[in-house]
């Protein structure tokens, strides 16, 4: 039996993976599927500096099919520039994807604006990406957790994690708030909580969490590419036509015990709308409808922890570290491989392993600055 | 050691004011809080939004209106002669100097929490029809009244249904029902007050159907009349408007934001809030009659064709079927919503899209409830900010901390996040991943 710990996308598409080529899975969740930054997030699936993004986009176009249930994913990306500063950057993150033989258009106004007619006159001009996309985040999450169970796997729901039994080297079993799960291999995929549970059997994984907002507009006319964004705003058109976007700033927090942080949220809402109605002035009179927030897990160098444990050696640590939405599909079958055969043969991981934070200070947040400020 | 200058820490809400009490809601539980905290001294800002923006009546928001307004609504200027008339009380309030703020509603109330460290204090985000501002506040009092219940009858998307509240509100605060002709659904007090406020004001009564009945609110674009079944046979009358007067619930929606307990009190309407150091909960927001509307919700959702949430368009037969939006074409999981475990109105709601429109799932929070409660009552479904549907140019008013834009950065700013994560993560000499140059955080 193999334990995964957390039903976010990170665990869930491990135990889709896992479960597709018949090994049994539990996956074990300590309240709704999705329920944290996997179902809460911006639905973007474009991660150039991963070694995981060729694994990415050519999963994605699959996944609708392979899962049985729609995740909404759609292809491209238009990125609109309001200064040359802005589309200067924009083309330094373009070459990534470029140099890797993903092809990238240059828009001018009147291109962007063809393709978004609520592009303003601020527009200096914008990038078309031929490659990377966007998804529904709840569906795609719940549509994991359908196929595993569709798979054979088992997935246990407001049940807690609370330890794991060593034994000779090994995690021999997963200790739940529903009692003791016996167990060949453990995948820790908790998010933000990931930290915590690794210092419960001596390890440091160092994840800091912090707490972001999205808001979203009533539906507009639907463009033909959703995945439109800029001015320092990530977010897409949902295919139900809402504009979704979020950015800015993040505010770090402490977890509390074995709960997420409530993720509430700020005026910083109405930031998102002043740059949102700046990026897109022709659709100011959309009207606002809901917000929400979400706990992120960080790591100190912003890169995700892929991880296979030396000891207890069946153990595989994963946690995304802020980008775990998109390249979930990837993820989960890099870590299933790590579970099955003790690496990854499609992408190479050398850089993610927990041994990079090895001399970490013990007070690494208050010196990144990432300490939750006191109540 | 300094703090990452691209997280809230240090950032500042500027605020169009501050004062020892704000009372949100000018009703009479409003007026009397706002009345007694000015005679104590206190500075005190008495918020309504009423008059409200004919768009978002057109929203049905907050109360069911069905579109049974009359162009007056339309002068601005008219309206708030009207409420300052129909609501006496404001007058003393103002002369006891209290600051009142018609046409102003409350969208958003931010306390500082676990999870908020970096707010300063209390805010409580306001806006009129043209931008919206922040106040500070020591304590808030939130007096917002009740909202109607919608049963999804068919036919109640109609133009023509109304609630009890919306219609008290067309008829008494805004002088601007439009119908000459009801039907009143509904047994209880409510009902009964309606009735008699049309008796009173010469509206003409078509029916009184005072239990669930199988029932069909009759018309081609708007309500025409009612047909209902009694004693065997059915039965019609010829109305334009129909008043659903079958109960209210407590309008809680500021409370739940700012982190109020929220309660299952069948006693006390449904769901209700409870207070919280700082915040007071009066009149009807705290509690209202005892919950009348579970044989008609009953009655109604086992109809699988009943429009449950208009906006989105999902029928009580989607929501057993857990199904996905139409747009997707796709059908549920086979166990339907069994395939979710125990059932929260939140997940439910972003698998399904019933309660994600633009009425902010006024018109179907509450039946949706009923539908996923049919086995154990469902935790209640979240409320965001804003809590009305505010334009983009509207919020975008509102004033922001220079540091704020300055800092602005798409996703953390942590420089080595952007580089390829296949090569070694760069030396930095004061932070791991290094930071994004204010010029490049962008991004
Ligand atoms: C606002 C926002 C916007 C974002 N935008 C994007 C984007 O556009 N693209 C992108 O790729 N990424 C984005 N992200 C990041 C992305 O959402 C996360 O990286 C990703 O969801 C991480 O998935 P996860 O499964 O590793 O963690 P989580 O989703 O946090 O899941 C971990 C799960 O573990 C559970 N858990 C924790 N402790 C225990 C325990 N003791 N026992 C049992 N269960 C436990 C939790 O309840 C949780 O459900 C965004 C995140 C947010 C919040």
């Amino acid at each position: 039996m193999i334990v995964i710990v957390g039903g976010g996308v990170t665990g869930l598409s491990t135990a889709f993976w896992l479960s597709r080529q018949g090994h049994p899975v539990t996956v074990v969740e300590k309240g709704i599927l999705g329920w944290e930054a996997s179902g809460r997030n911006g639905g973007g699936c474009t991660h150039p500096y991963s070694p995981l993004f060729r694994e990415e986009q050519r999963l994605w176009p699959m996944m609708d099919e392979m899962l049985g249930h729609p995740t909404e994913w759609r292809p491209f990306r238009i990125k609109v520039a309001l200064d040359e500063g802005q589309l200067d950057r924009l083309w330094k993150s373009t070459r990534l994807a470029t140099d890797q033989g993903f092809a990238a258009e240059a828009l001018d106004r009147a291109q962007l604006r063809e393709l978004c007619p609520w592009v303003g006159p601020a527009a200096i001009g914008g990038i078309f990406w031929r490659y990377g996309g966007h998804a529904n985040p709840q569906r795609t999450s719940q549509a994991y957790a359908w196929a595993v169970e569709r798979q054979g796997g088992r997935i246990l729901q407001h049940t807690t994690v609370t330890g794991l039994r060593l034994a000779g080297g090994r995690a021999v079993a997963v200790e739940t708030s529903a009692g003791e799960i016996g167990c060949d291999a453990v995948v820790l995929a908790a998010g933000p909580h990931t930290a915590q549970l690794a210092e419960r059997f001596g390890h440091r994984i160092p994840v800091a969490p912090a707490r972001a907002e999205i808001m979203v507009t009533e539906p507009l006319p639907l463009l033909a590419h959703g995945g439109i964004d800029g001015n320092g705003l990530y977010g897409r058109q949902t295919l139900r036509g809402n504009l979704a976007y979020g950015g800015g700033p993040h505010e770090w927090l402490d977890l509390d015990g074995d709960a997420t942080p409530r993720a509430v949220n700020t005026p910083v809402v109405a930031s998102l709308a002043r740059r949102l109605a700046e990026m897109f002035p022709g659709a100011a009179h959309a009207r606002v409808i809901r917000s929400w927030g979400g706990i992120i897990e960080n790591t100190p160098d912003g890169r995700p922890i892929l991880d296979r444990l030396t000891d207890p050696d069946n153990v595989v640590v994963a946690t995304m570290s802020s980008v775990g939405f998109g390249l979930s599909p990837a993820s989960g079958r890099a870590i299933a491989q790590l579970v099955a055969q003790g690496a990854c043969d499609f992408a190479d991981l050398s850089q993610l392993k927990a041994a990079r934070f090895g001399n970490l200070p013990l007070d690494w947040r208050a010196r990144q600055g990432w300490e939750a400020l006191p109540l | 050691m300094s703090s990452d200058p691209t997280s809230l820490a240090g950032k500042e809400f500027p605020l169009r004011g501050r004062f020892a009490t704000v009372v949100v809601g000018a009703g009479e539980a409003g007026i009397t809080a706002a009345l007694a905290a000015a005679e104590a001294g206190q500075s005190v800002l008495l918020v309504d939004e009423h008059p409200l923006d004919p768009g978002l009546m057109g929203m049905d928001i907050p109360w069911l209106f069905g579109g049974r307004l009359d162009a007056a609504v339309q002068n601005q200027a008219r309206m708030e002669e009207r409420i300052v008339a129909a609501r006496p009380g404001l007058e003393a309030a103002m002369s006891a100097g209290v600051e009142v703020a018609l046409g102003t509603s409350a969208w958003g109330g931010f306390l500082r929490s676990a999870s908020s460290r970096a707010l300063a204090g209390p805010m409580l985000g306001l806006a009129d029809r043209r931008s919206a501002w922040l106040v500070g506040f020591e304590r808030i009092v939130v007096a917002t009244g009740a909202r109607d219940v919608v049963v999804p009858l068919p036919g109640w998307t109609l133009p023509g249904v109304m609630g009890a509240r919306g219609f008290d509100a067309a008829l008494r605060l805004y002088g601007a029902f439009a119908g000459q002709r009801i039907a009143v659904l509904g047994g209880g007090v409510l009902a009964a007050g309606v009735a008699a406020a049309a008796r009173a004001a010469g509206i003409g009564i078509a029916a009184e159907i005072c239990a669930a009945a199988p029932l069909r609110i009759e018309g081609a674009v708007e309500v025409e009349g009612i047909a209902w079944q009694e004693g065997g046979a059915w039965r019609q009358a010829a109305c334009d408007t129909v008043v659903m007067a079958i109960d209210t619930v407590p309008n809680l929606e500021l409370p739940d934001l700012l982190g109020c307990p929220i309660r299952w009190d069948p006693a006390r309407g449904g769901f209700v809030p409870e207070a919280m150091p700082g915040v007071q909960v009066v009149g009807d927001a705290a509690g209202t009659a005892p919950m009348a509307r579970a044989g008609w919700m009953a009655a109604a959702l086992a109809e699988p064709h009943a429009v449950v949430c208009a906006c989105e368009e999902v029928l009580a037969g989607d929501l057993r079927a857990l199904r996905p939006p139409r747009y997707l074409g796709a059908e549920g999981p086979e166990a339907g919503l069994a395939a979710l475990g125990p059932l929260n109105q939140d997940q439910v709601k972003r698998l399904t899209r019933a309660g994600m429109g633009a009425c902010q799932g006024r018109r179907c929070r509450d039946a949706v409830h009923a539908l996923v409660s049919a086995e154990r009552v469902a935790p209640h479904a979240s409320h965001r900010a804003p809590l009305r549907p505010l334009p983009l140019s509207v919020l975008a008013a509102l004033e922001e901390d220079p540091a704020l834009r300055a800092n602005w950065t798409g996703w953390f700013g942590i420089a080595a996040q952007w580089l390829p994560h296949w090569e070694p993560v760069p030396e930095h000499p004061e932070f791991i991943g290094g930071r994004l140059t204010a010029e490049d955080a962008g991004k």
